[in-house]
């Protein structure tokens, strides 16, 4: 972690489209240098939004750009915080359009420190920067944003918003997560949406099913957002939000008013969630990206929209 | 969330609790050129990143005098002088001036450049402009949207002409100046080369990612 971004870890947030995240902060003065233009956020923290150095390279507004989501497995009684819900959206903002990229926990990688292991390890080693590094390296993509949340900000930043609106595709009855939930359109609180998160024994492909529903979820967050926020009485109710319960790193509300912005310019129909196949091997219990996958991952890489998959 | 809603008839420090909409009555403005078109401030809402959020007078009038600045220079001098009044530097972020101005890919639609000019003297009529803020917790104020409709109605030698606009500008503080940093106008004209009636939109704003 550079001296910059350990200084600077203020708050904020920015829960737009995909939004939900944040970072660490650590010094008024420092912020300001560094551009940030919101003073301190108040109230609990519920998610990090980190602005990696990589995005600060000169690009043009036109040009995709790609965002880590990062749910940790912090909670009480669990330490250690692995990324156990990592996913990578695309953003392409000269064709409207924004893909939901679902990565497995178990996935086999190199993470630097921790040799060849599960890509969930590489928060634990290094926190949402080095996760969404590794995120990347797999994908093929830089990654500009992290934004991360634990099991509670999870819980916070649904209720917070109002809820989630998601059609269940499909039976959930699992008293390990707390999943009860038929087929068809539910509203969800924050328990809810976590239970359903998290539910991974109802089906035969177990992670690989949670991870899809990980993005099922996000995709159904965006489309209401789209609806609840896509005003600037909305928006600006959202960015209060944020910056009440979001820790930023190298990165303002203003910044993430035009993220958002972008975000509610995205054609609905046009969003889509992906989960590329998987095979075994790799590491110890893992897994690793078949050749289809690949296939996927380059497709997506060139600008965040899958043309051939 | 500490939001405030305030309808006011002059602007003052806004804050508050609600969250009802405003009333939404229109006003008419007589526009000559020489004339400035003075905008009504309609609902202010203000939300906080602390309770207790207040929009200083100073922002909140600035953000009228640009909305105010952009009907005038957009949609009034077209029809009273026959040309868009470049005023667009110092109203919007230098980063969106190579799209705002002549030539630039969304002035078609924010301006009525080309129209044809007014025999007559033109008329404005606009609603009250909606207020929304974000502040921050020392009471900085973050951004500024205003959301307001805006028409114009004229004879021309080419027949009546009327152009209405729903505008949504943003509005932060850039080098010590409150100026435009994104927009979302829509645009629909009648009685313009032969065309009925005719609506275009754009959305645009500084990058961030």
């Amino acid at each position: 972690m550079t001296t910059r971004r350990f200084i600077v870890r203020v708050v904020v947030v920015a829960a737009s489209f995909v939004v939900v995240a944040a970072l660490a902060t650590a010094g008024l003065t420092a912020a300001w240098l560094a551009g940030i233009r919101v003073p301190i956020a108040s109230g609990e923290t519920w998610f990090a939004i980190e602005k990696l150095e990589r995005a600060d390279v000169a690009r043009d507004p036109a040009d995709p750009f790609f965002i880590a989501l990062i749910g940790t497995d912090e909670r009480p009684g669990v330490s250690g915080q692995r990324g156990d819900a990592l996913h990578i959206v695309g953003v392409n903002p000269s064709l409207g359009q924004a893909t939901i990229v679902n990565i497995p926990r178990d996935m086999c990688v190199a993470v630097p420190g921790a040799g060849t292991t599960k890509i969930n390890t590489a928060h634990t080693v290094g926190g949402p920067g080095l996760q969404a590094d590794v995120l990347g390296s797999l994908v093929g993509v830089d990654i500009s944003y992290a934004i991360s949340v634990n099991f509670a900000g999870f819980q916070h930043l649904v209720d917070g918003v109002g809820g989630v609106t998601v059609d269940v595709p499909s039976a959930h009855n699992d008293p390990q997560s707390g999943a009860s939930f038929q087929p068809g359109v539910t509203k969800m609180n924050g328990v809810q949406a976590l239970a359903f998160s998290r539910n991974r024994y109802d089906f035969p492909s177990g992670d690989l099913a949670r991870t899809d529903n990980q993005g099922h979820l996000i995709w159904s967050a965006f489309h209401e957002l789209h609806e609840t926020a896509n005003s600037p009485t909305g928006q600006m109710r959202l960015l209060a939000l944020l910056g009440r319960h979001a820790q930023l790193d190298n990165v303002g509300l203003n910044d993430l008013y035009h993220l958002g912005r972008l975000a509610f310019r995205m054609d609905l129909a046009r969003v889509r969630n992906v989960t590329p196949s998987t095979g075994g091997g790799g590491c110890a219990g893992g897994l690793s990206p078949t050749a289809a996958a690949r296939s996927l991952y380059a497709d997506f890489a060139d600008d965040g929209v899958l043309q051939q998959h | 969330m500490a939001s405030a809603v305030v309808a006011v008839a002059a602007l003052g420090a806004c804050s508050g609790d609600g969250d009802s909409e405003a009333e939404d009555p229109t006003t008419t403005t007589a526009a000559v050129e020489g004339v400035d078109v003075a905008l009504e401030p309609g609902a202010v809402t203000v939300f906080g990143v602390a309770d207790g959020a207040v929009l200083a007078e100073s922002a909140a009038r600035a953000a009228l005098v640009g909305a105010e600045r952009y009907v005038q220079s957009a949609m009034v001098s077209p029809l009273a002088r026959g040309d868009v009044a470049e005023r667009f530097t110092g109203l919007f972020a230098p980063a969106l001036l190579p799209l705002v101005q002549s030539g630039g890919r969304d002035h078609a639609v924010l301006t009525d450049a080309g129209i044809p000019e007014a025999t007559a003297t033109p008329s404005v009529t606009t609603s009250p402009v909606a207020i929304d803020a974000l502040v921050a917790t020392d009471g900085t104020p973050l951004m500024v949207v205003t959301a307001f409709r805006a028409r114009t109605n004229a004879e021309t030698d080419e027949g009546p002409v009327s152009v209405g606009r729903t505008v949504e500008l943003t509005f932060e503080r850039t080098d010590g100046d409150w100026l435009v940093t994104a927009y979302k106008i829509s645009t629909t004209r009648r009685g313009i080369d032969d065309s009925p009636t005719s609506t275009t939109s754009v959305d645009s704003e500084v990058d961030a990612a």
